[in-house]
């Protein structure tokens, strides 16, 4: 059978990764970015990558909907399992029957998905006929009930704007809608909301709940804002210098931090419930790429760092019900 | 008593020209009769969403920006016609902070004479070594290193260059100064740092802070009070323990519901979520700026002037609900 076509066998997850590593060429040396990475969204789950900037999130995304330039990036090793059916082997153009069909992107800066040269609808109509051998009077039927779907008041009329004159929020809308006119199996989604106010940032964030809730759609969410962790994704796992270091059910990662780094995140958050006085902070700052330690990456910020953490970076490993974290320091629950 | 800043019906429009002749098409009113005040050791904070022109404000406090009308005073001086020495002395006591500390710093200035050239402008320091030896105090100051004069800020971290900015803001040893979001692009980790050096300062040298932010936690965590803004108007200002604990304006009360707080157990938190976008500032809405998108408008929210009550002490309110 077609590998652009399956629809997956319904037990493996929408969209699995693992041990991804992907490096970029410093001056004649390679350096990893992103390193040994693994995760995975279930039907209808949303995971959220969080970290702070330059720990590889986007680099990650980028690798799994095989955007990313090469050179001067190179994905060293890893499988990107859809639905079961690992798509790395497979060559460009097969992947651009996958992408916008089956696995879908929308990003910080919706410019990003759209041409400024064409219309709206005209953009929409496409991404239709790219998948799609249909009547392209039934493809703009299509586009405009997606585009109802996303809450966009006269979709007739929008068909015929071109991208710059709609307003930050409803461009979002419109790139959102461009995500899901084929019904995706999982949407990668890399800081969505980031640019946009906070009362607009409301609007959107309830409306991927919306579509999440009433599709199924499988969403890897990337963020830095723990606040909406919090609010929106089931699972977390938590990115420092370019290795996943902890990951868990968003109610267990917040009721009980475990790495070091992820309880430092936590608690140099100001938050509403509580009163000003001095924030903890982390000392330091993220290395940049070149710099990365050798050992446990976050070791030089770490008030915990033994010689071990200096000496071998530690695996990621499960300390009990599924919460995993990459610090020897931190005990299996129940003892050893 | 004189308080250290005083603004009184600020107002700043900017007019819109287009056509070859330059015609005038239009007017953005990016900030219109705001007023407020700031005290010596006080952290004053404007918020709200972008375009709201909390900027436009700030700059006309430092004057950078000349207003349309309305004064800004410097301990009861009005200081739009200072020229000369005097502007200079306001210069020395006022000075800003901005985001983005790598587009406001010099890249082929070392960090020493970053620091160094506003007390040269100002004839701080009566030698070289003078001002090194300060440069490297206010650097301490700000939690920099002394191996850091001779390095230059591309060598530094996004919170390093943040330090840096501070430390020219103070050099000319300041009583206020205007942080325009100051802390916005930083990494959370970094920014607990920044928050907290701000803090340290103010109580340590008795600065006062136009504190410009759009997320509201780090304003709650800073403020001692603080001014929301929608379209150019002031439309609250209240002590930030009472703004954040009852908020009054239904744009307020929706502003702190958007907020995603970092606790998977208010998922299920009802919020109030605006429809529609902000109107555009050229076109302000007639009478209450925010009514095509308040939950709360009636008829008569629709035209006139809203007129500001004071429903507590210590706290302004534009909306007629509070009337
Ligand atoms: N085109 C590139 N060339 C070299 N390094 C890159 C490139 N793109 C990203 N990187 C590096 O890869 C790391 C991860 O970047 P990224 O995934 O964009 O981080 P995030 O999205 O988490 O902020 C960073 O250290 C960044 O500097
Ligand atoms: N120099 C200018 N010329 C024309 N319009 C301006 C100028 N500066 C700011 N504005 C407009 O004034 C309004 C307020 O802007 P600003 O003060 O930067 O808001 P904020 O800082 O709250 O985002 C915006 O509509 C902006 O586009
Ligand atoms: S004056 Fe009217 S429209 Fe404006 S905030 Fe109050 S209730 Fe809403
Ligand atoms: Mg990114
Ligand atoms: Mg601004």
């Amino acid at each position: 059978m077609d590998s652009t076509k399956t629809a997956g066998d319904g037990r493996s997850p929408r969209l699995a990764v693992e041990g991804l590593s992907v490096a970029f060429d410093q001056g004649g040396r390679e350096a990893l970015a992103v390193e040994d990475v693994s995760f995975r969204v279930e039907r209808g789950e949303t995971l959220a990558l969080v970290g702070e900037s330059g720990c590889g999130k986007s680099v990650t995304c980028m690798a799994v909907m095989r955007l990313l330039a090469t050179p001067p990036a190179r994905i060293v090793s890893g499988k990107v399992l859809l639905s079961g059916k690992d798509v790395m082997p497979l060559g460009n153009g097969e992947m651009r029957r996958i992408r916008g069909k089956r696995m879908a992107m929308i990003f910080q800066e919706p410019m990003t998905s759209f041409d400024p040269v064409y219309t709206i609808g005209y953009q929409l109509v496409e991404a239709v006929l790219t998948h799609e051998a249909i009547d392209p009077a039934e493809a703009a039927l299509r586009a405009q009930a997606v585009m109802r779907d996303v809450g966009l008041a006269d979709p007739a009329g929008l068909m015929r704007r071109y991208p710059h004159e709609l307003s930050g929020g409803m461009k979002q809308r419109a790139m959102i809608a461009m995500a899901l006119v084929e019904n995706p199996e999982i949407i990668l989604c890399d800081e969505p909301t980031t640019a946009l106010d906070v009362t607009i940032q409301a609007q959107i964030m309830d409306l991927l709940a919306k579509l999440r809730d009433e599709r199924g759609v499988s969403l890897l969410f990337i963020t830095h804002n723990l606040g909406l962790v919090a609010g929106f994704a089931h699972r977390a796992a938590v990115m420092y210098s370019g290795r996943i270091i902890e990951t868990a059910d968003v109610e267990a990662l917040y009721a009980n931090p475990l790495h070091p780094y992820t309880i430092g995140l936590f608690a140099s958050v100001p938050r509403l419930d509580q009163d000003g006085g001095r924030l903890p902070s982390i000392p330091g700052s993220v290395p940049s790429l070149p710099e990365r330690p050798v050992g446990c990456k976050f070791w030089p910020r770490c008030d915990r760092a033994r010689d071990v953490c200096r000496e071998e970076d530690p695996p990621l490993e499960d300390k009990g019900r599924g919460h995993f974290c990459a610090c020897r320091l931190v005990a299996r629950e129940g003892g050893a | 008593m004189t308080p250290l800043v005083e603004c009184v019906g600020l107002t700043r429009h900017f007019p819109i020209r287009s056509g070859v002749f330059g015609r005038t098409a239009g007017v953005v009113h990016a900030v219109d009769d705001v007023s407020f005040h700031a005290d010596r050791g006080e952290t004053y904070s404007l918020v709200g969403e972008s375009g709201c022109g909390k900027t436009t404000t700030g700059r006309m406090v430092i004057r950078l920006e000349k207003p349309t009308s309305g004064a800004m005073r410097l301990d009861g001086e009005d200081v739009s016609n200072l020229t000369g020495k005097a502007l200079s002395a306001f210069r020395r006591r006022v000075q800003a902070v901005f985001q983005d500390p790598f587009s406001s710093l010099n890249p082929r200035m070392t960090v020493g004479s970053i620091v160094e050239e506003g007390m040269l402008v100002h004839g701080i320091g009566h030698s070289p070594s003078e001002r090194r030896e300060r440069a490297k105090e206010i650097l301490a100051l700000t939690g920099m290193s002394p191996d850091s004069l001779d390095r230059f800020p591309h060598e530094f971290s996004g919170g390093q260059r943040q330090r840096v900015g501070l430390a020219r803001a103070l050099s000319t040893g300041p009583d206020f100064i205007v942080a325009d979001e100051a802390v916005s692009a930083l990494d959370v980790s970094i920014q607990a740092q920044i928050i907290n050096l701000l803090a340290e300062l103010r109580e340590k040298l008795g600065l006062g802070y136009l504190f410009i932010a759009h997320d509201l936690a780090v304003v709650k965590h800073l403020s001692d009070r603080v001014g929301v803004m929608y379209l150019g108007h002031l439309m609250e200002e209240a002590p930030a323990a009472d703004l954040f604990r009852e908020p009054l304006h239904p744009y307020t009360k929706a502003l702190l519901s958007a907020i995603p707080e970092p606790d998977p157990a208010k998922r299920g938190k009802k919020r109030i979520i605006l429809s529609g976008d902000v109107p555009r500032s050229d076109r302000p809405p007639a009478g209450c700026r925010f009514h095509t998108r308040c939950p709360e408008a009636t008829d008569r929210c629709r035209e006139g002037d809203i007129p500001e009550s004071h429903p507590a002490v210590g706290r302004r309110v534009r909306c007629l609900l509070y009337e």
